[in-house]
């Protein structure tokens, strides 16, 4: 990494290293009988690891100037490396969650363990570690392809990239300490948000600057969604975490505002954020991945206009569907769920185009796991934003509110087509950035595939339950029946399908055929 | 509206106020109210006594001796406590 970067750039990343070091130390020693004290003394040794490391690869020859003509890809390289890790992580830690619900003994008897901590742990390990470095190394890798130019610089990036991780850890780490706004979604207190003020601006700053310098006289589709979701997550994210700390030296701190004012403000944050954040920017994804996966051009460039501006347009309007039956006025209740059933118009348009642009190229599908991952992506795009869109009606709200059927439906969302989709892109670019013929095993992918489909599939049926059901107490539903149904599904749904998948696709046979007759058998 | 966007997408910092502008009218319409009308905005001129008295509740007032603020003047508030 530092021997890439110039004399110049080393020296500059070394400055800024040093000032992290004395943030952190005032932080330290301001909040030394607070929480505040252990975040500096995590700082500081983020800082020295860093200060550690680029004096240590200072006898690296700088970089020569062959490296303008190609593309600077190992941020990109060293995102999605991030990405599995923290999905590792918040995968790890949301299944505990899910053990908490059905054995509550499970904490251990530690405050750091309890439900109200570990389940924002999970919430942001795979929003912002898993989605957001997914988002990060995809958009620095599409934007340089699809401007044909380089990256202005060499710094910026690895401090977009390292100082976004450094604020998910310091993020994760404070839940578990109990430090938190208590607000979903922007749970961090007020140093961490203004951390990440300061690193979304320098990543918005290496967009425009790129895009200053593209050779292509048009901005590509995938980049007017990629800058969407760098532009209005940074509105979003200032405007919901406005607050007052106690004091320099304490973690604690109190919004800007109160009452309707408050929570209102904090659902027009927290429903963009899973449009803009789990939308917008995993649209940009797709609209490069999958037309150059499928080797097809994009399939109406007019309906990606129309789906674009409508998506940016209402959905800022439907965040107050998370507050029917409240104090907010209802009005603005109305209007929330009148512009989430309107949004399903450009939500289906671009899934629309997804699956319109695979027309002729139906036959990768069948045989590229990587491209079928991005179709179902495309498909639970177009099912999840149809049931968000139902579920935002005020009566039907009025069964599921407090229900699983709402977690359930995030959850369609957030497996059926973030988490596809990222894989799918990943899939995609792992080989073209390490320069390999293609994955190490492509029946490792069909194998990843077909398990998530199962899941997802179950996820779906456990949906359709919870909703035959509304009236029941769902969590308890799901305590007594939850372990058998997973079972009795499994054999008598999932397998058989999973079976005849086995047997059309010639990738896995032997592995799957075999231990799936067990099971149903 | 194809014809702008086909302008707009040639020009960033176009497309950038365009994104702006577009995304902020949801969140005006919706918020910017809520700070005005009367259904969610506290009545200061009631409460601001109780506040500077550090008392949740009217009855609170009497042994303080601050019953002469406005709020005494609205008998039926001060009985409601």
């Amino acid at each position: 990494m530092i021997g890439q970067l110039t004399k110049n750039e080393r020296q500059i990343a070394l400055i800024i290293l040093l000032g992290l070091a004395v943030c952190g130390l005032a932080m330290a020693v301001a909040g030394r009988h607070d929480p505040l004290g252990a975040h500096g003394a995590l700082v500081i040794v983020a800082a020295l690891a860093g200060i550690f490391s680029s004096s240590r690869d200072t006898i690296y020859p700088e970089p020569t100037e062959e490296r303008h003509y190609h593309y600077y890809d190992d941020p990109t390289k060293a995102g999605i490396i991030l990405a599995m890790g923290w999905a590792v992580f918040g995968l790890f830690v949301g299944d505990w969650v899910a053990w908490l619900l059905v054995y509550p003994e499970f904490t251990f008897d530690a405050a750091w363990s309890s439900f109200g901590r570990i389940r924002p742990v999970h919430t942001t390990a795979v929003i912002f570690g898993f989605g957001g470095n997914g988002l990060i190394a995809t958009s620095l890798y599409v934007l340089q392809r699809t401007s044909r130019a380089r990256l202005p610089d060499q710094l910026s990036p690895w401090f977009v990239l390292l100082g976004y991780n450094l604020f998910c850890v310091v993020s994760v780490t404070g839940y578990m300490m109990g430090i938190t706004q208590s607000k979903e979604y922007a749970e961090p207190e007020w140093y961490a948000d203004i951390w990440l003020v300061i690193v979304w601006v320098t990543y918005f700053i290496i967009y425009l600057r790129t895009l200053a310098r593209r050779k292509e006289p048009h901005i590509y589709v995938a980049n007017w969604y990629y800058m969407a979701f760098i532009l209005v997550v940074a509105v979003l994210h200032i405007v919901n975490n406005l607050a007052i700390p106690v004091s320099l030296g304490h973690a604690k701190s109190y919004s800007s505002f109160s009452g309707v004012q408050d929570a209102m403000t904090q659902w027009w944050y927290g429903h963009n954020a899973v449009a803009f954040f789990l939308t917008a920017g995993f649209l940009g994804m797709m609209y490069y991945y999958l037309p150059k996966r499928a080797d097809r051009p994009i399939f109406s460039y007019r309906m990606s206009i129309i789906s674009f501006w409508g998506i940016t347009f209402l959905y800022m309007w439907a965040g107050s569907h998370h507050l029917h039956y409240t104090a907010l006025p209802h009005w603005v209740q109305t209007l929330g769920m009148t512009f989430s059933v309107m949004l399903l118009v450009p939500s289906w348009a671009s899934a629309a185009n997804a699956l319109l642009t695979l027309n002729g190229a139906w036959d990768k599908v069948r045989d590229d796991a990587t491209l079928r991952f991005m179709m179902v992506a495309a498909v639970f795009y177009g099912l999840s934003t149809f049931e968000g869109s139902f579920l935002a009606v005020r009566p039907v709200n009025s069964l599921s509110h407090y229900t699983d059927w709402t977690v359930g439906h995030v959850h369609a969302g957030a497996l059926g087509w973030v988490a596809m989709i990222t894989f799918g892109a990943i899939y995609a670019s792992v080989p073209w950035l390490w320069k390999r013929e293609g994955m190490y095993s492509a029946r490792l992918v069909e194998v990843h595939f077909w398990s998530r489909r199962c899941r997802d599939h179950h996820l779906c049926l456990r949906d359709v339950e919870l909703r035959h059901h509304p009236g029941s107490d769902v969590a308890h539903l799901q305590r007594k029946r939850d372990a058998r149904l997973l079972v009795c599904r499994f054999a008598c749904r999932d397998a058989p399908v999973l079976h005849r998948a086995c047997d059309r696709w010639p990738l896995l046979p032997d592995w799957g055929s075999r231990r799936l007759s067990t099971t149903s058998g | 509206m194809f014809g702008l966007h086909y302008r707009l997408e040639r020009k960033a910092i176009g497309l950038v106020l365009a994104i702006i502008g577009v995304a902020s009218i949801g969140g005006l319409v919706e918020i910017a109210p809520l700070f005005t009308i009367r259904q969610t905005v506290e009545d200061a001129r009631r409460y601001a006594c109780l506040y500077a008295a550090r008392a949740s509740r009217t009855q609170h007032l009497y042994p303080r001796g601050v019953l002469r603020l406005p709020l005494a003047d609205d008998p039926h508030f001060a009985r409601r406590g």
